[in-house]
């Protein structure tokens, strides 16, 4: 039968291990306005256009820099279908009609994966 | 003598979590002469307006998931989350640039990385990868 002090470890190493759980990952979005011109936000349905080896046919101008930025322990990757959503929820932020330039970057500390990605958020012009 | 595991696991669990109870570096504000040469510090001089650097450390700082926590012209302090894992997680550094004009177009850009108590194994010197992302950011304008 368990002792007191046993049981008292065990739950200890529960909580630990529950505030592991959630405290073992962090997402940052955050988008840096440029240029002169700042559009309305769009709405949430509002379909953002991904280039992502390519450059839009339109003319366009860049409103914004956008960075999405992961961590996670575990050993646990990331990959764009996750970045995808936090990328296109700043880019209607910020008004943008399309995402260019876009640049995915996976690293390793540790035990922790970091998949950091950057894009420009442009709006066309013509 | 006997290894008792859950405890273990604990303590390793409580070290990488939690807010930073002490810091081992100097201010960054500090002396000068004090902090040249220390791996937590890198400083460069650049050929640009302190404001057009300004914009570049706040990319480069977020390009590592460091939450700004104060931004002024001249000086900008970030920290980057704790984060739990199975042994060391990660985060809890807090990284401070500092802009001074040199006049004649230049401008010394300091970053200094301070590593905090708790999570201390699962820290990185960020400071040589935030001033490098500066410096390609001002050039590549």
């Amino acid at each position: 039968m368990p002792s007191r002090r046993n049981k008292l470890a065990g739950g200890l190493l529960a909580l630990a291990l529950a505030a592991g759980l959630t405290g073992c990952q962090s997402v940052q979005p955050t988008a840096f306005p440029v240029g002169t011109r700042h559009p309305a936000p769009k709405p949430p349905q509002a379909v953002i256009q991904f280039f992502q080896d390519t450059k839009p046919a339109r003319h366009y101008e860049v409103v914004a820099k956008l960075n999405v930025h992961f961590e996670k322990t575990f050993f646990i990757p990331t990959s764009m279908d996750e970045a995808r959503p936090q990328l296109e929820k700043l880019a209607r932020e910020q008004g943008a009609d399309a995402l260019i330039d876009i640049v995915e970057k996976k690293s390793r500390l540790n035990e922790t994966f970091i998949y950091n990605v950057t894009a420009n958020a442009v709006v066309f012009t013509n | 003598m006997k290894i008792r595991l859950p405890l273990l696991a604990l303590c390793l669990g409580l070290l990488t979590l939690g807010a930073p109870l002490q810091t081992f570096a100097k201010d960054a504000k500090g002396e000068a002469a004090e902090t040249e040469g220390k791996k937590n510090i890198t400083v460069i001089v650049l050929t640009a307006k302190p404001e057009a650097i300004h914009a570049a450390a706040l990319q480069a700082l977020a390009g590592i998931g460091c939450e700004v926590k104060k931004d002024t012209p001249t000086a900008i302090e970030g920290k980057r989350s704790n984060k739990m894992g199975l042994a060391v997680g990660s985060g809890g550094e807090k990284l401070f640039v500092d802009l001074k004009d040199k006049g004649d177009g230049k401008t010394e850009v300091r970053v200094t990385t301070k590593k905090t108590m708790l999570g201390y194994v699962g820290q990185k010197l960020w400071n040589e990868e935030v001033a490098k992302q500066i410096s390609d950011a001002v050039a590549a304008k």
